[in-house]
Formats: C-alpha cells, sequence, structure tokens
C-alpha cells in the first residue's frame, strides 16, 4: 500500500487488494468510494469523496450500500431527475454495467462535478468523481465574452470581422464596414475569399496570400491595402486579425478589425514629400548648416552642406563639438555658445541669435551667425536643432557699404569745407608772404589782422561742423537735465540778435520786435546752443532782407499734442530713453521767427535744412546754418517748421520740451535779512585731496560765498573751516578751536570714533553735490559763526 | 623766468601741426615751459616720471592707450600731477568721463588760445576747469567723485570709465580679441565688461551699440 493510501484515515485498507490499490492510485486528487462485490457497501473511500458531496465521514464508515449513496447524492444534485426512483434505477443500473459515459452532477452546492464507474476484477466498483467547478465556469465565460464580442462585432464604429477558420466562411461582419468599404456588410458574408473583388487590384493578391496563410495556420496578420469604393474612390485600410481561443467543441475562428488609415496614409505621404523636400534643401545649400547636438553639444546629425561651409565630412563631426579640431577658436566664442546652450536648458527657451567664428578645415575663419531651437520633451531639453549660416561675406559686404556711405557723405562734406577752407587760406598765405616780403612795423599790424580774421572765419566753420555732426548723430536729449529759464533767456538773448541783425552799409534797416506771450516757464534745451539755433534764424531772416524790414520772434507755449507729430525723436530715441512717457502730454516751448523777406520757393524750402545747401555766394555763407538749427533742435527733442512763399517772406516755428516746474533748487540769496556774508568773510576747505577740494570750492563759490584751499590752518578771515577728519586730528582742531571760538568747523564725512573732537563740529556725512553746498553754508551760518566785521 | 621757475607741462595729441601750435603758444607764456610732446598716451608714465610736470594737456580720441584710464593710472602714480583734457569736441560724455577718470579740467580746441591759458591757469591754482553744469552732475562722496544718481541720469553716465572705453571699441569695429590685446586685458573681462554695460543701455546687438555710440559722441560716424 502506498503512503496516500495508508494515511487516509477513511480507508479500510484490509480490503483493499493489489489491483485495486492501483485503480486507487490512479484517481490522483480525485474523490472516490468501492463498493463490494458481493453486497456493493462502501469498502472505502477517501477524504476528497466526502468533501466533494458534504458526506459526514462516519456515515460512509457505516459501509452504506449503493442504494444508498445513491439517494444521498441524489439529494445534493441540482440537475437531478424529476422521478426519484427512476434516478435510483439508472444508478444501479450503471453500477452492474459500469463504464460508458461520464456524468456531469451539477450539486446544490454549486459544484461541478463529473463521475465515472469502473470495476475491478474481483467485481468491485470503484466510482470516482473530479471537482470541475472552475473549468466550467471558465468556459461560461468564454461563452459570455464570445456573445459580447458578436454583439461589438455587429455594431462597432470600426469595422470587425470573424472568419471561421475550418470552413474558411465569414461568420460576421460589423455593419460599420460600410464606412470603411463603401460596400454593405452582407456583401463580406460567405467565403471569405470573396473579399478581394472589393480590394485595389494591386493588392489582391497580398490579401488573398495573407488571409489564405492565416486561416490554415491560425496566425495574427497585419496588412494596409486598399478597397475601391463604388464610387470609385480608393481607402486605404489596415486590416489586423488573429485566432481566438479555442475551446472544446468550438471551431477555430479569427476575428479581425479593418481601420479606415486614409488620412493617416495622406499625411504620411505627405510628410514624406515635406521630408524629401526639406532633405534635399539642407544638402543643397552651401551658406548654411543644419545640425543636431545633444546637450553636451556633442552633435548628433550634421547635414552634408557642411563640407561645403567648413571642409570637414558629416562623419568626422559627429560626436564632437563645433571649434574642437582648431586649438586657436576664440575662447569666447566658445563661451558665448557654453553660455546659450546652458540658458536655453535652464529656461527651455530659444536663445538669442549670436555670431562666432568657426574655422575650415584649412584654418580659414568663417564667421557664422548661429540660432539654436532646444528639443523639449517631458518637460526636459534632450538636444538642440541648429542653423549654422555663413554670414562672412554679408558682413564684408555690409562693412564696405557702410564704408561706402560714410565715404559718400564724407564727400559731400569734404567738398564743401575744402571749398571754404581754400578761400580762408587765401588770405593767410597771402598775409603771411607779405609779412616776410615787407615785415616793416606798420604793416604787420593790419597782415596780422587780416590772417587772424581769416583764422577765426575757420575756427567758426569748424565749430558749426562739429556742433552739426554732433547733433545730427546725437540722441535726443529732451529728458536731460539741462534746462533754461525762457524770460531770462530772452531777457539776454534779444540784444545780442539786434546787434547780430544790423544791416550792412547800403541796405535798409532792420528792425526786431519781440512778442513774449505765454511761454512756460522753462525749456529743455542748452541756453547756449537755444542761443545759436534762433541766432541762425535771424541771420537768414536778415540775410533775405536786403531792402530792410522787420524781424517778429514770438515766444509762446507750444499747442497740445505737438510732440505727438515729433516721429524723428521717438525713432531715434536710445533704448530705455523714453519708456512710459507719455509724449502727446509733453508741454512744450515755441519760437517763431518771422521775416519780411524774399521767401523761398518750393525747391529752395525742400532743401532748406542740407547740409552746405545755400542760396549765397561762397564765403557769404557756410551753408550749415538751417542745418545745425535742424540738429539742434532735433537734438534737444524737439521740431523745427517752416513756412514760406517766393516774395513773401518766411516763417520757421521751432518747438522744444518744456518744463513747467523748476528744475533747480532757487540760487542762495544771503543778505536782505542782515544775514549778509561779511566782506573779507569765508571758508578754508582743507581737504586731502586738492582736487576734491577744488571741487567743493566752485560748488561753495557757485552758493554764494568765498571759500578757499589749503591744507594749513584757519587764519583770521576763515570764518568757516571745512576738514577731512582723516587729515586733522582731533587734537589738532581742539587746539585751533581753542583760540578761535567763533570759527565753524565743519567735517566732511562719517562721525570719527577717536576720542578728543570738540563737540562743537558739525559732520557731515553722506555725499556732497551741487544741493548740499547750500546746507554747508546754511550749516555754517546757523551757528551764528559768520559775523559780519562792521556788526 | 628761468626755465627751473615755469611750470612743465606736457603735451598730448596725435596730430604733429597742433602740438607745435600749442608749444609755440605756450611757451609764448613767460611762467610756462612744454616739457615733452607725445603723439599717444601709451609712454605717458614713463614720460612724467623722467620730467615731473605739473600739468598735462591731453587729447581724447587718439591711437593707443585710452586716455581716460590713462588718467586714472596717473592719478594714482603721480597723484599731484594736473591733467588736463584738449578736445575737438565739447561732449557730455567726454566731460562726464574726464571728471570721473580723475582730470582737472575740459577745453574745446576750438576755443580762443587765451581761453585756453586761462582755463590752464585756473587748475594750477587749484580750481576746477569745467563748465558749472558738468560739474552739477557731480557729487562728493566716499572720498571720490561720482556721478550723481538723479532721475534725470542718462544710461550712459552709468558706465564706468572701463566700460566706456570697451564700448568704445566696440564701436570702432574691434571683436573681443582685439579689444583684449588692446587693454591687455583677457577676452573673458572684456566680455564681462560688454555684458555688464550692454545691460545698462539695455541695448542687444553690437550694430544697435555702435549706432548709440556714435549718437552719444563715444565715437566718431
Amino acid at each position: 500500500m502506498n503512503d496516500a493510501i495508508r494515511h487516509d484515515p477513511a480507508l479500510r485498507p484490509e480490503a483493499v487488494s493489489a489491483e485495486l490499490e492501483r485503480l486507487i492510485l490512479d484517481t490522483a486528487d480525485e474523490g472516490f468510494c468501492l463498493f463490494s462485490a458481493p453486497d456493493s457497501r462502501i469498502i472505502a473511500f477517501n477524504q476528497r469523496f466526502v468533501d466533494i458531496f458534504g458526506f459526514d465521514p462516519q456515515w460512509a464508515n457505516t459501509e452504506p450500500t449503493v442504494e444508498a449513496v445513491a439517494e444521498a447524492i441524489y439529494e445534493r444534485q441540482r440537475n437531478r431527475h424529476p422521478d426519484r426512483a427512476e434516478h435510483i434505477q439508472r444508478v444501479l443500473k450503471r453500477h452492474e454495467a459500469p463504464g460508458g459515459r461520464e456524468m456531469e452532477l451539477e450539486l446544490l452546492s454549486g459544484r461541478f462535478v463529473v463521475g465515472r464507474t469502473q470495476a475491478a476484477r474481483g467485481g468491485e466498483r470503484l466510482y470516482t468523481f473530479r471537482d470541475v467547478t472552475s473549468e466550467r465556469r471558465i468556459l461560461d465565460q468564454l461563452q459570455a465574452e464570445r456573445q459580447r464580442l458578436a454583439s461589438l462585432v455587429e455594431h462597432a464604429p470600426v469595422a470587425m470581422y470573424i472568419i471561421n477558420c475550418a470552413t474558411g466562411m465569414t461568420t460576421q461582419v460589423s455593419r460599420s464596414i460600410r464606412n470603411v468599404s463603401g460596400h454593405e456588410a452582407e456583401s463580406f458574408m460567405g467565403p471569405s475569399i470573396d473579399w478581394e473583388r472589393h480590394v485595389h487590384p494591386d493588392d489582391r493578391a497580398l490579401v488573398r496570400r495573407t488571409i489564405s496563410d492565416a486561416i490554415a495556420g491560425q496566425h495574427f496578420y497585419d496588412i494596409d491595402y486598399r478597397y475601391i469604393r463604388p464610387d470609385g474612390t480608393v481607402r486605404w485600410v489596415r486590416d489586423t486579425a488573429g485566432p481566438l481561443p479555442v475551446a472544446e467543441g468550438m471551431e477555430p475562428q479569427l476575428v479581425g478589425v479593418v481601420m479606415d488609415l486614409t488620412r493617416q496614409k495622406t499625411a504620411e505621404r505627405e510628410l514624406r514629400q515635406s521630408e524629401r523636400r526639406f532633405r534635399e534643401l539642407i544638402e543643397g545649400v552651401s551658406d548654411f548648416i543644419f545640425y543636431e547636438h545633444d546637450v553636451d553639444r556633442k552633435l548628433t546629425y550634421v547635414s552634408p552642406s557642411v563640407e561645403r561651409m567648413l571642409g570637414y565630412g558629416a562623419d568626422e563631426l559627429l560626436g564632437h563639438r563645433f571649434g574642437e579640431f582648431h586649438p586657436d577658436h576664440v575662447a569666447a566664442d566658445l563661451a558665448r555658445a557654453r553660455e546659450s546652450v546652458a540658458a536655453a536648458i535652464e529656461t527651455r527657451r530659444r536663445q538669442p541669435q549670436y555670431e562666432v567664428v568657426l574655422r575650415r578645415k584649412s584654418g580659414e575663419p568663417v564667421l557664422c551667425e548661429i540660432m539654436e531651437y532646444p528639443v523639449v520633451a517631458k518637460g526636459e531639453v534632450t538636444g538642440f536643432h541648429g542653423v549654422a549660416r555663413d554670414v562672412t561675406a554679408l558682413r564684408d559686404i555690409q562693412q564696405r557699404l557702410r564704408e561706402r556711405e560714410r565715404l559718400a557723405i564724407l564727400g559731400t562734406f569734404a567738398g564743401g569745407l575744402a571749398h571754404d577752407l581754400n578761400n580762408l587760406l587765401l588770405p593767410i598765405r597771402a598775409g603771411l608772404d607779405v609779412l616776410e616780403r615787407d615785415p616793416a612795423p606798420s604793416k604787420v599790424a593790419s597782415r596780422v589782422n587780416s590772417i587772424r580774421r581769416a583764422t577765426d572765419h575757420i575756427a567758426e566753420l569748424t565749430k558749426k561742423l562739429l556742433m552739426w555732426t554732433r547733433h545730427e548723430a546725437s540722441q535726443p536729449s529732451a529728458f536731460s537735465t539741462t534746462a533754461t529759464d525762457i524770460r531770462s533767456w530772452v531777457q539776454e538773448a534779444l540784444p545780442f540778435y539786434q546787434d547780430a541783425v544790423v544791416a550792412p552799409e547800403g541796405e535798409g534797416a532792420i528792425e526786431v520786435r519781440l512778442d513774449l506771450r505765454d511761454p512756460p516757464r522753462q525749456a529743455k534745451i542748452d541756453g547756449g546752443l537755444l542761443k545759436q539755433a534762433i541766432l541762425n534764424l535771424f541771420l537768414n531772416a536778415r540775410d533775405s532782407m536786403t531792402s530792410g524790414g522787420t524781424i517778429t520772434l514770438i515766444v509762446d507755449r507750444s499747442p497740445a499734442g505737438w510732440a505727438a507729430a515729433v516721429e524723428p525723436l521717438a525713432a531715434a530715441a536710445s533704448p530705455g530713453e523714453y519708456k512710459g512717457v507719455d509724449r502727446a502730454s509733453l508741454p512744450g516751448v515755441r519760437f517763431t521767427v518771422t521775416d519780411e523777406g524774399c521767401g523761398m520757393d518750393e525747391s529752395v524750402l525742400q532743401r532748406a535744412f542740407d547740409p552746405f545747401f545755400s542760396t549765397k555766394s561762397r564765403g557769404k555763407s557756410t551753408g550749415l546754418g538751417l542745418a545745425l538749427v535742424g540738429s539742434i533742435v532735433r537734438s534737444a527733442g524737439g521740431q523745427v517748421q517752416i513756412r514760406s512763399r517766393l516774395g513773401q517772406g518766411t516763417s520757421i516755428t521751432v518747438d522744444v520740451p518744456a518744463l513747467d516746474r523748476p528744475s533747480r533748487p532757487e540760487p542762495l540769496r544771503l543778505g536782505a535779512d542782515g544775514e549778509r556774508m561779511a566782506p573779507g568773510a569765508r571758508m578754508l576747505i582743507g581737504l586731502r585731496d586738492p582736487r576734491v577740494a577744488a571741487f567743493v570750492r566752485t560748488g561753495l563759490v557757485a552758493a554764494g560765498v568765498e571759500a578757499r584751499t589749503g591744507a594749513g590752518q584757519p587764519e583770521a578771515d576763515d570764518a568757516a573751516w571745512i576738514i577731512d577728519p582723516d587729515l586733522h586730528g582731533p587734537e589738532a582742531v581742539a587746539a585751533v578751536l581753542e583760540s578761535r571760538a567763533d570759527l565753524a568747523v565743519i567735517a566732511l564725512g562719517p562721525r570719527d570714533d577717536r576720542p578728543g573732537w570738540p563737540g562743537a563740529i558739525l559732520w557731515l556725512d553722506g555725499s556732497v553735490n551741487a544741493l548740499t553746498f547750500r546746507s554747508i553754508v546754511d550749516a555754517a551760518r546757523q551757528r551764528n559763526r559768520f559775523k559780519g566785521r562792521d556788526e | 623766468m628761468s626755465a627751473a621757475h615755469r611750470v612743465g607741462i606736457v603735451v598730448v595729441d596725435d596730430h604733429e601741426i597742433a602740438r607745435e601750435g600749442i608749444r609755440s603758444r605756450l611757451e609764448v607764456e613767460p611762467d610756462l615751459t612744454v616739457l615733452a610732446e607725445l603723439p599717444a598716451a601709451d609712454d605717458l608714465i614713463q614720460v612724467c616720471e623722467k620730467h615731473h610736470p605739473q600739468l598735462v594737456l591731453m587729447d581724447i580720441d587718439m591711437p593707443g592707450a585710452d586716455p581716460f584710464t590713462m588718467i586714472a593710472d596717473l592719478r594714482r602714480l603721480f597723484p599731484e600731477i594736473r591733467v588736463v583734457m584738449l578736445s575737438a569736441y565739447v561732449r557730455d560724455g567726454y566731460m562726464d568721463a574726464s571728471v570721473q577718470s580723475g582730470a582737472w579740467g575740459y577745453i574745446s580746441k576750438n576755443d580762443p588760445f587765451d581761453v585756453i591759458l586761462k582755463a590752464v591757469r585756473k587748475v594750477l591754482a587749484g580750481d576746477l576747469a569745467f563748465p558749472p553744469e558738468v560739474l552739477e552732475r557731480f557729487e562728493f562722496s566716499g572720498g571720490n567723485l561720482r556721478r550723481r544718481a538723479t532721475e534725470a541720469t542718462t544710461p550712459i553716465s552709468t558706465l564706468t570709465p572701463r566700460e566706456l572705453e570697451v564700448m568704445r571699441l566696440i564701436a570702432k569695429g574691434l571683436s573681443t580679441k582685439e579689444i583684449a590685446g588692446v587693454l591687455h586685458r583677457s577676452p573673458k573681462t572684456i566680455d564681462a565688461h560688454r555684458t555688464s554695460l550692454m545691460r545698462k543701455l539695455d541695448i542687444d546687438d553690437r550694430v544697435e551699440l555702435t549706432r548709440y555710440a556714435i549718437r552719444e559722441g563715444i565715437v566718431e560716424p
């Protein structure tokens, strides 16, 4: 007896023969029971047997008859025969003649059991019972899945079909095949081989072979082919099919899915064409290199044009960085490339293009403009697409073009200038010649005078020329700190203009009239430059009025919004200069100079502001007058307008930006209230750095006090002493104060830690500038140190 | 007055005719003498070491060493020497750079000679010879004259003398490497100056920078 049986407590081993033992061993993990030959009672059973049916082992040990066992099983059966007696009869009949079909029992416990009867040579009957519950459940689920699939095939949005491999017939096709192929589902039913009548003739052989092979071998397939729709149009489809799991009693089947691929195929074709065009493009150009590199700047792709541009084969460069081959690459250029890549990785954004000098294989430099685009995947930069463009020739041409333009401008300038200078050199040469030949003292004065006049004229010419070039190239400085008080400017400038326009002898008298209306308080323009600009307008007016007349200067507020029309100003503004400024509301001062002269015709008006353009004879005019007005005014952020008619005079209007608030503190006034600075009372500036001392002195003098510089001790006339704490120690200062209790001592700098500083010292920490000079004077005065000697 | 009692002056100008003119005019003055003439600022330190002038009259637009850098070097080595700029151009940028680098005055070559002489004597007497509106833009702070930070400060006034010089050389068309050669600094340093000045001026490229430099009068068009 083997161990399995011996250890089964439910078994009665003494009743089992060797043959039975073999039979029992074959039952493996099945349940069994053994009935004796003469009386058909149970003589052996195992635990599995009682477990399957839920019998009480005690009951089994009472050696029940086959009839009792059949009864007990009947009680536990769900699929039992309706007639109990009939059922028992059938069992007994089977007991008599064992073998035959297995019986399948469905128990009330939900188990499924398959039973078998065998006879031994001694007449014993062995019943074995196998629990097939889990197998039955899987089979049931499979059936349900098949039903669902069939339903899906019928209604799915993509077309599905099922082919029976045994018959080669298409058994199901979803209706949606119509959307894909244009043909009704019914026309696909039947022999699967008939499908091919809807398939494009070029693809039929492929479809036939593939599907036949798959049916025969029951394997997967995946093919793309074309359907011809009834209207003649062609549709690309992808047909994918595979075998369904085969269950017992079922025939092998293939289930397939047909998807419309037309759009995808069209897109693929277009992509291929576009890729081909792009490839042809990038491989055909010679002054561009397209490349890709990783985050370490090592090249992963280089277009073949690299060979034409740099002399390297693409293969030579892959895996390397640009610039690796030539040690004399400009380090700064390579650093720039590194920085750009690092910035792109950090920001994941394209960086501005830049230029680097690469080297040909031969060593020749190539100026390249680099533009790189980071490739971002899952939020990380994984590499770069780049374009390097050879701009060597372009930059060279641009440079030459600029040179040529410069030369053209210079030519115009030089021509006019050379002409004027030659004319002025003539009297100088002549005067020198005369002085050399006839150095008689009586002649010297007049010759020197004529040479001086000529050189003065040259100086005037170069001054204007420099001013013109300076202002022509300058940025508008409308927001500079320079501001001119209009009323005092007018008072000062008007007599100057009156003197300037006195008519030469023999010409009619010229009168100057001022019309001062309501101008803003200040103009944002250098007063001297403004004077020069308006002077040029007066001189022009005078020259046009040979028979005399009146020149009128009107000073007024510019009309609202005047600055909005000043186009060149905004365009020429330097970066950052006019950010956030509302130009429309900018106040302005308007100067209008009107004459009663000969006026200008249209052609003269057009060129009136061109440098070296003049209607007057050479020598009488530099041709720079109005050009200078234009450049001065424009550089101040203003505008010039000219109106003129031949024979009716000219009116020129200048608008410059204005300030309505005072830009500087009121000048310091000492006096009137008895605090007048006494004659001779002054400040001594004792600073270590003589240049700083000079700076402070200049400021103090401008603030209205007398000041001197010196490292020595204050004299009797020094009413205040500005000291440098580093230069004058506490002891020295204390000693001076002992004999000069009236002296105000002001220390420039942070309070010194050293002990011994007299308490009367005023420490002026922080910066000293045009505004604080006044505080220095005030501080000294408040201490009542400036006592007039006459008080 | 004997030569020993005259004030020694060194003239730096790349135009020989200008140097000659200045020398002949200065030497008419009994208290002034020209100790040396230089066509560029490169050898100025050595010349000052040899001649110990009291005053240097220096042009700005010259080939070679940057005059503003040279003033700063000179001030460090010979604080007693006073430098006065003598330029054909009257420009805010130049004047500010002159004050900032340590010059005592700024004279236009276009001024009559008596104006030039007056300025020279003013500086020798211990005064600064700058237009008052230029000095108003500065303040004494931390032991030095600095550009005042005001609302109306132009971007260019925020540049350091070195940045101004780098800008001048960029605008003249020199590459970083060439600038590094001229200024005896590493290209990396020059790059740092360039980045800083471009940031201050809010300018992105070289061409725009050149245009700006011309407008500001940093270089000739």
